[in-house]
């Protein structure tokens, strides 16, 4: 596959959410990434259409891993042009990868890196205190977000993603393996706990004017840390925040 | 019983290793389905994909027919994960050749989603004729089939329904 | 009070913001953090923009879309609350509100996923020569679709839910009295703790 067509499936690979539906999913978004390369292979019209209905069918994992997928399949296509498998190995394979490769995705990027950035972010902000929001620069804050996000999670995973896919196909989970994801959900995690505490810390050390209000915050902290072990985030937030507008309208004046 | 069986044609995936194994406290999972117990590649996938400290166990419908009866899983929270009805109606037609009354908790359908010759039930749930078939014969086994995509959902019991999912399948499908 | 024509571009950004959710990339623009810093600076109101944005970003932190889930919205959570305050000066009253737009965004959302099948047939039967032209017909359907959508449930909450707001602020400020600069620099604890909860699980 030219480097061309690689760019093609990765710049398309974006689009892989696009009318995402309850029948079949990412089918919309997969199949128009998964075109470029088809046209290549394919030249005969009735073969090509052919092989793009048989991709329009269910399909769902992460939507940046999936471009692994999509490299994979370009060189699973790329052996059923040369006769080499069937298209039913391809589908199968496609939708047996799609599992994993979404519950590696969700646990490293949605439920840790994602996270792990916001609290990065919020942490830049509240560092500066009480009076952050007339003290801290917007922009570096925001725009450093984007940045250190899209740098490290999004942009490398997905172009990497469709270029070891397809050069790599038979060693990829090896390569993913060597990425230890699960190791690092966990540094990850450890490190946001330790960064959660450090910002809480500081922040209310701004807070010293009022005794009251240092008090206030870290009972909130505790109590939503014990509420949200057992119930959902949003009981969590209503509770308190009733506890909390009731505690400043009817004591504290 | 301490393991639940679950129907995912998807079988591990974002939403069983987010959504089920902290609110069920869930220690081990078992992926059980020949195609995977053959494929090295695909057990090397699932061993990557799942947490630390959950143990994962790749087994063929036997093998995890000889566990179930001899009480394997019974000993920490387990979650075992078929792909299809076939599967499940196999599993079973094992387990009750090595232990004959042995009764199974309800099974969970969380998962069965469209290809062609299936129509839509509910919100997960796509059903052709032939795994209605399927269900009627688990339904003689004594099985029971409750839908529910995650823990918290509310339970649909599948067995109170399927002449009506029979018709809104043949209905759909156009055979009058 | 916001006049008209600042609700129509306000609409038509966020419904740009949006695009990012599902449409194209992913690429967090849509986050409350980011949202709340552009959209308070277009307003003239940057650092309540922040402040908007660093308490939702905090308090939607895990909320995240694993699956068939559907996220509640943060973004139209931010979006209405920042419009919200600039409206009605009622700081709590806004962050309250805009909370439960929020959810009802997500019910929307849901709404338009299930009506997204119904389109899939167009290509199904498509003869050989158009199938390609037609995936690329249902791609622009898809980010049209999404993008007039949200600029719909925009122009319609503003209008609805935002004079709600506007009317219920001016009865509540005078029978309630609170702290709110107190209140509000003690809530970032309650994100803060559930992304803890979040971190130390499993």
């Amino acid at each position: 596959m030219k480097f061309s067509t690689l760019f093609c499936i990765f710049i398309r690979s974006f689009f892989l959410e696009i009318v995402w539906n309850y029948e079949r999913m990412q089918n919309v978004g997969f199949t128009f990434s998964i075109i470029p390369y088809l046209k290549k292979l394919y030249k005969d019209k009735e073969l090509l259409a052919k092989r793009i209905k048989a991709h329009f069918t269910f399909f769902n994992t992460h939507p940046y891993f999936a471009s692994i997928i999509l490299g994979i399949t370009a060189r699973l296509e790329e052996r059923y042009s040369k006769d080499e498998i069937s298209s039913e190995e391809i589908i199968r394979n496609r939708n047996m990868l799609a599992g994993p490769v979404a519950a590696i995705g969700d646990r490293l990027i949605w439920s840790s890196w994602r996270v792990f950035c916001s609290v990065l972010t919020c942490g830049y902000f509240l560092l500066h205190g009480r009076n952050f929001y007339n003290e801290a620069n917007i922009w570096i804050g925001v725009l450093s977000f984007l940045l250190i996000y899209n740098l490290v999670g999004n942009l490398p995973i997905r172009f990497l993603g469709v270029y070891f896919g397809y050069n790599y196909s038979s060693q990829i989970i090896e390569k993913i393996s060597k990425f230890a994801p699960q190791k690092l959900v966990k540094k990850i995690r450890i490190l946001g706990v330790v960064l959660l505490l450090i910002i809480s810390f500081f922040y209310s050390i701004s807070l010293v004017d009022s005794k009251r209000e240092v008090i206030i915050f870290w009972l909130n902290l505790l109590i939503s840390i014990l509420i949200s072990r057992k119930f959902s985030w949003v009981v969590t937030i209503i509770f308190l925040f009733i506890a909390n507008f009731l505690l400043y309208w009817l004591v504290i004046r | 019983m301490s393991y639940i069986i679950r129907i995912d044609d998807r079988l591990l995936h974002g939403q069983v290793i987010e959504g089920w194994i902290k609110p069920l406290k869930i220690e081990k999972l078992v992926v059980s389905s020949d195609i995977v117990y053959c494929d090295s590649l695909q057990k090397n996938l699932y061993l990557i994909s799942v947490p630390e400290n959950i143990e994962l166990e790749c087994l063929s419908l036997e093998l995890t027919a000889e566990k179930i009866s001899a009480g394997k899983f019974d000993k920490i929270k387990t979650l075992v994960l078929i792909s299809s009805l076939k599967d499940l109606y196999e599993l079973v037609l094992k387990i009750r050749k090595i232990f004959p009354d042995y009764k199974l908790p309800p099974v969970n359908v969380g998962g069965i989603r469209h290809t062609e010759g299936r129509v839509q039930i509910y919100k997960a749930l796509f059903l052709s004729l032939e795994e209605i078939q399927i269900i009627k014969k688990l339904e003689q086994l004594g099985i029971t089939l409750e839908y529910y995509v995650l823990p918290e959902d509310p339970r649909v019991l599948i067995n109170e329904k399927i002449s009506q999912i029979e018709e809104i399948i043949e209905r759909k499908l156009g055979y009058g | 009070m916001l006049i008209s024509f600042q609700i129509l571009i306000i609409s038509l950004l966020a419904g740009l913001i949006h695009l990012d959710i599902l449409v194209f990339g992913q690429f967090m623009i849509s986050r409350p953090i980011v949202v709340g810093g552009l959209l308070g600076y277009l307003l003239g109101i940057p650092q309540y923009g922040i402040l908007i944005g660093v308490l939702f970003e905090l308090l939607y932190i895990v909320e995240i879309p694993v699956g068939v889930k559907v996220p509640v919205d943060a973004t139209s959570s931010t979006i209405f609350s920042i419009v919200g305050f600039q409206v009605s000066k009622c700081l709590v009253l806004s962050i309250v509100i805009g909370f439960f737009v929020g959810f009802i965004y997500k019910y929307i959302d849901i709404i338009s996923r299930s009506v997204n099948s119904i389109v899939l047939s167009w290509v199904d039967t498509a003869k050989d020569e158009i199938v390609i032209r037609r995936i690329n017909l249902l791609v622009l359907y898809g980010i049209i679709s999404t993008y007039l959508k949200t600029v719909l449930f925009y122009l319609i909450s503003f209008s609805s839910i935002g004079f709600l707001l506007y009317e219920i602020c001016k009865f509540l400020s005078s029978k309630i009295i609170l702290d709110v600069n107190s209140l509000i620099s003690v809530l970032p604890a309650i994100g803060i703790g559930i992304c803890i909860n979040h971190f130390l699980e499993r």
